[in-house]
């Protein structure tokens, strides 16, 4: 799937709560690993239930774990 | 190996056993037997088979949005391309008799074959883009 223009925080929150497993989270958030992942490199962009459910399983805001950008990052900055 | 994947490769081994028949009675038989390697594709009947999986653990997900946002991709994908083989076939078919041969009727053994090829397109091509999606993501994993 192309990049999308919504960043993540995932990678950070997963290590701020206990170093989460992939695993752990797309169990809590009811997907499978691989849509994880692919949302964590930024290469899917959920549905907005999915990203209530990752955002619920954090215990935070939605708008904690995904931000919106009007111009998506290139590679050099995404570095 | 993910359902979605295993159904795939499943249905490409069909496709290339039924290619490989198809030339073995071309070489042995000749002419319209080649048709009948066709019928080896009816082992796509068995791919729910390969859909179906045990989950390790409750609760476990086996298919969700992105899943399905795939395999819709790679449908439409697939439909394009089986269009697309359509047009070409009998584009082909209408150059060698009229054109080549200046032959006003078509055989009706040959008037299956675009149906047949745009068939085997279809599933062939959307079992080749679900592989290409997944394989791009899978190197992705960290832990």
């Amino acid at each position: 799937m192309p990049p999308t223009e919504i960043t993540n925080r995932i990678r950070r929150l997963r290590f701020e709560h206990d170093e989460m497993t992939q695993k752990e989270l797309a169990r809590r958030a009811g997907v499978t690993r691989q849509t994880i992942i692919a949302i964590e490199a930024g290469k899917y962009a959920p549905s907005l239930t999915l990203a209530f459910r990752i955002a619920r399983a954090f215990e935070v805001g939605i708008e904690d774990v995904f931000q919106y950008q009007e111009h998506p990052p290139t590679e050099e900055q995404k570095k | 190996m993910l359902p979605q994947q295993r159904l795939a490769w499943f249905q490409i081994v069909v496709f290339a056993t039924a290619c490989a028949t198809g030339c073995l009675l071309w070489l042995l038989a000749g002419g319209q037997t080649v048709l009948a390697a066709f019928g080896l594709l009816g082992l796509w009947g068995l791919s729910p088979l390969f859909v179906r999986r045990k989950k390790k653990e409750p609760g476990e997900v086996l298919i969700d949005e992105r899943d399905r946002e795939i395999v819709r991709r790679a449908t439409l994908f697939g439909f394009a391309a089986s269009y697309l083989a359509f047009v070409l076939v009998s584009m082909a078919i209408w150059f060698c008799n009229w054109m080549l041969h200046s032959n006003e009727t078509v055989s009706v053994h040959t008037l299956t074959l675009p149906v047949w090829i745009a068939f085997a397109v279809a599933v062939v091509a959307r079992a080749i883009a679900i592989l290409v999606r997944y394989g791009r993501e899978d190197a992705d994993a960290t832990d």
